[in-house]
C-alpha cells in the first residue's frame, strides 16, 4: 500500500499541472490552507549570489535594432564622406591649375 | 520596495463552501483528491481499496497496514474519515494505459478552459493573439461543458482567455463551476476586477493568477497599462483575501530580469505562489521573445536554482511542464524524492485544453492540433478518441527517439521535454538543432 505520487496547490497556468517543489505546498499565505507545521517547512539549502545574467542569442528584437545601427551608420558615413570627396576634388583641381608649390 | 506597504487591517475574506472530495479508479489504483486545498494523491491499488472501503462502504482499515496507511492519507488530508466529508466518486472501469512511458488516466484532472478570446490588452507576447473583438463561449455552452467535466471527475478548471473577466458571465461560470465540484482557478490581467467578480473569486476560486513577465517599466513595455495597474490589481485580490500567484513567463529576453522579479515576489509577503513557466512560440509572442533554449543550460540552470531557491522559503514556488527538462537538471538540489516526482508534458495525459470555439486541444498553446469537437462529440468521447491517443503516442516517440534521453534515470517523469518546441534544453541532449523529433505515425485505429 503506498501513495506513489502527491501533489498540492491549486493549478492556475495554462499548461498543465504546476508541480510545485517538494514540501512547497505548505508555505505562504493562503487564507485558508492549513497552518504549516514545522516538519514540512522547506529545507534551504545555499544561496548564492546572481552571478554574470545568462548570456541570451540574439533575438528578433535585437537583431532588428542592430540592422538599424549598421544602416544608421553606413548612411552617415556616406553622407560625410560628399564633402569630403568634394573638398579633395577641388585640392587636387587646384593643384592641377595652379602647381604644387602655387601660394 | 515592499507590496505590503500601506495595507493594514484586512476583512476577513468569506469563507470558500466546503466541496465534495473526488474519488476514481485508475489503472493503477485510484486518486483522491481535496478541493480544500487541492491535495491530489496517486494511490496504489491497495491503497486505494482501502481508502474506498473507508469512505464509500464506511469500513474502517481492518489490518495493521491498511489502518498504518490510513493514518499516512489522513496526515495528507487531516478530516478525513467514514462520513466526514462528501465525497464525488468515479468507481468504473479506468482508461487502459496505451503508453510505454507516460501514464494515462481515465479523465483529465486539470482542464484549461479558454473562455473567451476577448481582451484589450494588446500584449505583444500574447500566446493567444487574443483581440478586443474576440469570441466569448456562451454561458448555455460552458453550462452543458461543465456539467460533462463534473460527470467525468475533473478536479480543477485552470480558466484564461483572452481575458476571461472580460466575458459577460464570469460570476455564473465560478459559481457553477463551484456548485458541481470542481475548483476554479483564472489567470487575470486584473481589467474588470469589480466587487461582484473578487465577491465570486473569494468565494469559489482556488486561487487566481496574474502574469508577471517584469517588473517597473519593464512590465509597461508589454502592456497597454503600466506597473501601476498590476500593483492595483494585486491589492483587490489581497484585500479581498484570494490566493494569488504570480505567473512568471521565463524567455531569453526577460531572462536577465529574473533577480528583479523574484526581489518582487519575495518583498510581497501574502503570495500564494510564483509559478516559472516557459516562453512558448506561439501566436503574437512567436515574434517577440524566443525560447529559453536560446541559452546555454551551464548559464540558465545557476539562476533558475538561484530563483527557486530564494523563493521557497518564502512561498510555494512552482513551474509549468514545459519547463520540467530544465528543472531535471537541478532536481536533486530542489529535494525532489518519491511521490514528489517530476512530471513531462501532460497534454492528453492528466489534463487538456479547451478553446472558445469548444475545439479540445492537447493545451491551449496546440491550437492547431485539435483532438475533437464538443459541437459533434462529448468530451469522454474526445478524451478517448484516436487524435487523443496520437498525441500520447508522440509523447512516446520523443522520449524514445533522443539518445540522451534513454539512458536518463528520469526518462519516464520528464518525457523529454515539450513534444511541440524545443523550449528549454537539457543538459544531456545534444547541440540546438539536434532535438527534434520526427512527427510519428498515426494509427487511426487506436482508441
Amino acid at each position: 500500500m503506498r501513495i506513489l505520487r502527491r501533489r498540492r496547490g491549486f493549478t492556475t497556468n495554462s499548461s498543465g499541472a504546476n508541480e510545485f517543489l517538494p514540501d512547497g505546498g505548505r508555505v505562504g499565505g493562503a487564507s485558508s490552507t492549513p497552518a504549516p507545521s514545522s516538519s514540512a517547512q522547506p529545507v534551504i539549502t545555499q544561496v548564492q549570489s546572481w552571478g554574470q545574467p545568462p548570456e541570451m542569442a540574439p533575438s528578433a528584437r535585437s537583431g532588428n535594432a542592430k540592422a538599424v545601427g549598421v544602416v544608421s551608420v553606413v548612411v552617415a558615413g556616406a553622407l560625410l564622406a560628399v564633402p569630403v570627396i568634394r573638398f579633395l576634388t577641388r585640392k587636387k583641381k587646384k593643384n592641377d591649375d595652379e602647381g604644387p608649390d602655387a601660394r | 520596495m515592499r507590496a505590503e506597504t500601506g495595507v493594514s487591517a484586512r476583512p476577513a475574506p468569506p469563507a470558500r463552501a466546503a466541496q465534495p472530495l473526488v474519488l476514481r479508479r485508475e489503472a493503477f489504483g485510484g486518486i483522491l483528491f481535496d478541493p480544500f486545498d487541492a491535495t491530489h494523491l496517486e494511490l496504489d491499488a491497495e491503497g486505494f481499496e482501502v481508502v474506498r472501503a473507508a469512505l464509500i462502504d464506511g469500513r474502517a482499515p481492518e489490518t495493521d497496514e491498511a489502518r498504518a496507511f490510513f493514518e499516512s492519507v489522513r496526515l495528507e488530508i487531516p478530516g478525513l474519515g467514514a462520513g466526514a466529508r462528501l465525497v464525488r466518486a468515479r468507481l468504473g472501469t479506468p482508461l487502459p494505459v496505451v503508453t510505454r512511458h507516460a501514464q494515462v488516466i481515465s479523465a483529465p484532472t486539470l482542464v484549461d478552459l479558454q473562455l473567451t478570446q476577448r481582451c484589450t490588452m494588446g500584449c505583444p507576447q500574447c500566446y493567444a493573439s487574443s483581440l478586443p473583438d474576440g469570441r466569448d463561449i456562451p454561458f448555455e455552452d460552458v453550462a452543458r461543458l461543465l456539467r460533462e467535466l463534473a460527470d467525468a471527475g475533473v478536479c480543477q478548471l485552470a480558466i484564461g482567455g483572452g481575458e476571461p473577466l472580460l466575458h459577460p458571465d464570469i460570476v455564473r461560470v465560478l459559481e457553477l463551476a463551484h456548485e458541481l465540484g470542481i475548483v476554479p482557478n483564472v489567470t487575470t490581467t486584473g481589467i474588470a476586477l469589480n466587487e461582484a467578480v473578487l465577491d465570486a473569486m473569494a468565494r469559489c476560486c482556488g486561487a487566481v493568477a496574474l502574469s508577471l513577465e517584469d517588473v517597473g517599466e519593464g512590465f509597461a513595455l508589454r502592456r497597454k497599462a503600466g506597473f501601476g495597474f498590476f500593483e492595483n490589481a494585486r491589492r483587490k485580490l489581497r484585500e479581498h483575501g484570494i490566493r494569488t500567484v504570480f505567473q512568471v513567463t521565463l524567455s531569453g529576453e526577460n531572462l536577465p530580469r529574473l533577480p528583479a522579479i523574484v526581489d518582487y515576489c519575495l518583498a510581497d509577503d501574502d503570495l500564494y505562489g510564483v509559478i516559472f513557466l516557459a516562453h512558448k512560440p506561439s501566436g503574437r509572442g512567436e515574434g517577440y521573445d524566443t525560447p529559453l533554449s536560446s541559452v546555454h543550460p551551464d548559464q540558465l540552470y545557476p539562476w533558475l536554482r538561484e530563483a527557486f531557491m530564494r523563493l521557497r522559503g518564502h512561498t510555494r514556488v512552482g513551474y509549468d511542464c514545459c519547463l520540467t527538462p530544465g528543472i531535471a537538471g537541478i532536481d536533486r538540489e530542489l529535494q525532489f524524492g518519491d511521490g514528489d516526482r517530476l512530471e513531462g508534458c501532460s497534454a492528453a495525459r492528466s489534463s487538456i485544453g479547451i478553446d472558445a470555439d469548444l475545439r479540445v486541444v492537447p493545451c491551449t498553446f496546440l491550437g492547431h492540433r485539435p483532438l475533437g469537437d464538443l459541437h459533434t462529440s462529448s468530451f469522454l468521447e474526445v478524451w478517448r478518441g484516436g487524435e487523443a491517443d496520437a498525441q500520447r503516442r508522440r509523447l512516446d516517440v520523443l522520449a524514445d527517439d533522443r539518445p540522451a534521453c534513454s539512458s536518463c534515470r528520469l526518462r519516464d517523469d520528464c518525457l523529454g521535454g515539450c513534444p511541440e518546441w524545443d523550449l528549454i534544453r537539457c543538459t544531456r541532449r545534444g547541440p540546438p538543432g539536434e532535438e527534434r523529433t520526427p512527427e510519428p505515425e498515426r494509427t487511426p485505429d487506436a482508441t
